[in-house]
């Protein structure tokens, strides 16, 4: 049977390969086992066995979140008594985006973060950060149902690297204290969202 | 609308190899593989007839041959369409090296990987391009899933584009052939 004298596809034989999937997921293991051929080729470079130094693209921040546990800042753990000297405080999180342009930390990056992290303790300010693993999963609804996806929701500029949670009066002041966080001197950017009060 | 974001797509993609051939890093490589490798994973599921072994394996062949050349891409076409092509080789090399595979096979596993969707409908059409010879698939999948034109598929494949045009047309006919017989089935 011809549709047409040129053996064209009918409108509806049109939508139905309209309708087929353009997309589908591997089974999980396969990025890893690509990962360590390449590896092994020398195309992608070997990293060191201490995890969080081999988050290749994660800023200093996520280095000083690990110090941050390590010093006894509590990982994770949002200080619900307002700080010493402050009036009634807000909880604000700073989400801490790598660039392309940012070069790969160092120790004196990190160095940089941790400190900058003592200054706010300092200033008898709560706060703490969170280490984000590599890998991650994506969840939308695709065609009438919920899809996982492996990766990330990624921005194509910038990559979530990690977060401090930190006190404040309001946004302005939360946000003066921001531009003092040294992600936005290596190129990072930081968004600011207050933590809502339910 | 179109032309920008193939713009901006185009741009995203620079970003991301500039920074995989700069650092060279798992991270930077993982960002290019869930970008790409679910189109590339089901082209290749469809060239090798739901074979979930077959397109893994063009999967990875296609990311170690880009991870090597990635630094010769000379951006004439898009990120997407030179890894299409870079797999599209791979199922070719694969056609030529394994025996046919039995036409059950391919129903059990067109079934096993779309048993979520419960689209009939979607399952006979897949099966119905599954089941046809290589050559013809290759065109049918290029061209009418895909959309890629008779010159394009004509320089993906090196065959002429009247034989990409005869080709399709002979696919097209036993595709409705097929569906019509699964429909007598029904």
């Amino acid at each position: 049977m011809e549709y047409g004298s040129h053996n064209m596809l009918s409108p509806e034989e049109a939508r139905r390969f309209a309708a087929l999937a353009r997309e589908r997921a591997p089974s999980d293991s396969l990025e890893d086992r690509i990962i360590g051929k390449l590896k092994s080729k020398g195309l992608i470079r070997m990293t060191t066995s201490i995890r969080f130094w081999t988050l290749p693209r994660l800023t200093g921040a996520l280095a000083a979140a690990v110090v941050l546990l390590a010093i006894g800042f509590g990982m994770g753990k949002w200080q619900s008594r307002p700080a010493q000297g402050h009036a009634e405080q807000s909880l604000f999180a700073l989400f801490l985006y790598d660039s392309p342009e940012m070069a790969p930390d160092d120790s004196s990056r990190v160095m940089e973060y941790v400190n900058w992290a003592k200054s706010i303790r300092q200033s008898k300010r709560t706060i703490s950060g969170e280490k984000l693993e590599d890998g991650g999963r994506v969840l939308r609804r695709e065609q009438g149902q919920v899809a996982i996806h492996d990766g990330y929701l990624t921005d194509e500029k910038n990559m979530l690297g990690g977060y401090f949670l930190i006190q404040a009066a309001d946004f302005e002041e939360a946000a003066k204290i921001a531009t003092s966080c040294p992600h936005l001197k290596h190129g990072g950017v930081i968004e600011l969202r207050q933590i809502a009060r339910i | 609308m179109k032309i920008l974001s193939t713009y901006l797509a185009k741009l995203a993609d620079r970003r991301l190899v500039n920074n995989f051939l700069a650092q060279r890093d798992e991270q930077s490589f993982r960002a290019l593989y869930h970008r790409h490798t679910p189109a590339l994973y089901q082209l290749a599921l469809r060239l090798v007839g739901w074979n979930v072994h077959e397109a893994e394996e063009v999967v990875q062949e296609t990311w170690m041959r880009a991870a090597e050349a990635l630094g010769k891409f000379r951006w004439e076409s898009s990120l997407r369409s030179w890894l299409s092509g870079i797999a599209i080789n791979r199922c070719r090399e694969l056609y030529r090296q394994r025996a046919r595979q039995s036409h059950e096979l391919v129903a059990e596993q067109l079934v096993e990987e779309n048993s979520a969707a419960n689209n009939f409908e979607r399952l006979d059409l897949e099966q119905a391009i599954a089941v046809l010879p290589n050559g013809y698939r290759q065109v049918l999948v290029l061209h009418d899933v895909e959309g890629y034109t008779h010159e394009e598929i004509s320089r993906l494949l090196d065959i002429e584009v009247g034989t990409s045009k005869s080709q399709l047309s002979r696919a097209r006919s036993s595709v409705r052939a097929s569906l019509q017989d699964l429909a007598a089935k029904a």
